[in-house]
């Protein structure tokens, strides 16, 4: 095979899988599992890049130019990501980095002070809230949060503690390089403990998406929520706050 | 000869390292096909610690392949479009005042992520005095209008704004003119990049220059990357925080911490303004280093710039932000 052993095959090759790869991450969403919907753009115009570097390096297969290790090395380390990403199918980050970064239950920023203007639903008495609205509430208007019901999502993060568990979600800025775990400790109460669905310790598992309802409390300055209710939910598409 | 001996053992190496590889490889897929448990593959691909590991990696690669391909295309356009003569009347040839000009022309090419080390590589190349090169090199990826907004976003605060922008100006300009050779050919790595053939268009031109730059950038980014995702996945950022005790360890370890994260410079200041406990200084500091001197980059300056420059570069640079730091705590307090 004389097309194996010209290094213009393996320059059109790499561009190849990237132009898929990046298309693949496009037309599916999953580009949200790694970068912010701010990228879009960025990624367009890198897509497009690659199409023009694609069909001109094509027109150039006929220049023959030996292969040699150094250009199948350069081949081995593209392909490493690509093949990564098609073994491991990532989802979205796991509870194992929140800890690793560090679970933030205390967080104030102008930006996320922002998140308050965004348009606050009801479910029955609960108000449907994210993790990022409540931390910023707890700080700037603890009022409109202390004792009133709450409807939250998130990842379940179970420590060691046997009646509490903490739920986490990731806010990301650009990247998930970048994505800070946000999280609400939640606690059930011990009388409802025996009913089935709030033997939380044995049915939940760590990345288990959750919905809580419940009252939430301001405690030592932490939001806490005292959970009524607890429902398996599927992971939504956008794994992260923004 | 002597040369060509080198380059032989070398490839020699890299044989017997790939072939190591494949035979490892082989060899794990035999065991667990044998033992019958290549089902068990897919536990290990669900891996809570692999997944992490391939979203960082794969979310810094996607941020910074995109801005590769545009850095590589300006590289590219500046390279075919623009002649030698016309580009060294643009810019002054005199180092104080193009190490100043350097540390703003991310305005007039606001890359970040990689981008701007093909940019300033071909602007180097293209005449523009090393000094205003190298300043363009650290300053960009900070003193432009996107990263000083979020900046503000992120902290509320302009004289967060302004410490950040002052402090990369500072740092960009003298070590631009504390380490500029007269002589370019002292820093730029000569990969083979000249196009023979002169039949082709002008535009055809500028793709194949980009199509070098990104080959040769993207794969040591890839390295770059892998490095700084296995940092971000198995070292906790507590461990950074709890050592910050005092002035100078909070200024260390932020820089440290900045250089193995390897985060994006429109990004940081969110990660930064996170550290609730950390004096502001060390939040500049962290948000000056990232950006001039991750992992990552430091990877792929290797792959533009010659590895005596990227050395003296790294060196420099690592102790102008720290000695910045210090002085700063001392003005603004922490």
């Amino acid at each position: 095979m004389k097309v194996l052993k010209n290094a213009q095959f393996y320059r059109i090759l790499v561009c190849l899988f990237y132009l898929l790869f990046f298309i693949s991450i496009l037309l599916t969403g999953n580009f949200k599992i790694f970068v912010k919907k701010f990228y879009f753009p960025y990624i367009i115009i890198g897509v497009l890049i690659l199409l023009f570097i694609l069909v001109i390096e094509s027109k150039r297969i006929k220049k023959f130019k030996e292969t040699n290790v150094y250009d199948l090395f350069s081949f081995l380390i593209f392909l490493f990501p690509i093949l990564i990403f098609l073994i491991v199918k990532p989802t979205s980050l796991p509870t194992y980095a929140a800890l690793k970064r560090g679970i933030k239950t205390e967080f104030l920023s102008e930006d996320i002070l922002k998140s308050l203007y965004e348009k606050i639903e009801t479910e029955g008495k609960y108000k449907k809230l994210t993790i990022k609205q409540i931390l910023a509430l707890s700080k700037s208007k603890p009022e409109e949060i202390n004792e009133k019901e709450v409807a939250v999502e998130g990842m379940v993060y179970k420590g060691e503690e046997k009646e509490k568990f903490t739920l986490i979600r990731f806010l990301i800025t650009c990247c998930a390089a970048d994505a800070t775990p946000l999280g609400i400790e939640v606690e059930y109460k011990e009388e409802k403990k025996e009913e089935e669905e709030f033997v939380i310790k044995e049915k939940l598992k760590n990345e288990d998406w959750i919905k809580v309802k419940g009252k939430a409390k301001i405690e030592d300055g932490k939001v806490k929520i005292y959970a009524e209710e607890v429902e398996k939910i599927q992971p939504p598409t956008d794994p992260y706050l923004y | 000869m002597g040369n060509r001996f080198k380059k032989n053992s070398k490839e020699e190496r890299i044989k017997k390292f790939l072939i190591s590889i494949g035979v490892l490889f082989s060899f794990i897929i035999f065991n667990l096909w044998y033992s019958g448990k290549l089902s068990e593959l897919n536990k290990i691909v669900q891996n809570p610690k692999l997944q992490a590991f391939t979203i960082v990696l794969l979310a810094i690669l996607i941020e910074g392949f995109s801005f590769i391909l545009i850095g590589s295309l300006i590289s590219g356009t500046i390279e075919v479009l623009i002649p030698e003569e016309k580009f060294k009347k643009l810019f002054s040839q005199n180092r104080f005042v193009s190490a100043i000009t350097g540390s703003f022309l991310g305005f007039l090419f606001p890359v970040c992520s990689c981008g701007e080390i093909p940019v300033s590589r071909r602007l180097i190349k293209k005449g523009i005095p090393t000094s205003g090169g190298i300043s363009y090199l650290l300053a960009t990826a900070i003193i432009n209008p996107i990263t000083l907004f979020s900046t503000y976003l992120a902290f509320s605060s302009g004289k967060i704004v302004f410490g950040r922008f002052l402090i990369a100006f500072i740092c960009s300009v003298f070590v631009g003119i504390l380490i500029s050779p007269e002589n370019k050919e002292e820093i730029l790595k000569e990969y083979e990049e000249e196009i023979h053939d002169e039949n082709l268009k002008k535009i055809e031109k500028i793709f194949i220059h980009s199509t070098n730059d990104f080959l040769i950038m993207g794969k040591y980014l890839i390295i770059g990357a892998t490095i700084a995702s296995l940092f971000s996945t198995f070292i906790s950022r507590d461990v950074f925080i709890s050592i910050a005790k005092n002035r100078i360890f909070s200024i260390l370890s932020m820089q440290i911490l900045s250089i193995i994260l390897s985060l994006c410079s429109y990004a940081d200041a969110f990660v930064a303004s996170s550290f609730t406990y950390l004096p502001p200084i060390s939040k500049i500091i962290f948000m000056i280093s990232g950006p001039m001197m991750s992992i990552s980059l430091i990877i792929v300056y290797f792959s533009a710039f010659k590895a005596k420059f990227v050395k003296k570069l790294l060196i420099s640079l690592f102790f102008t932000i720290l000695i910045l730091g210090i002085i700063g705590s001392f003005v603004i307090g922490g």
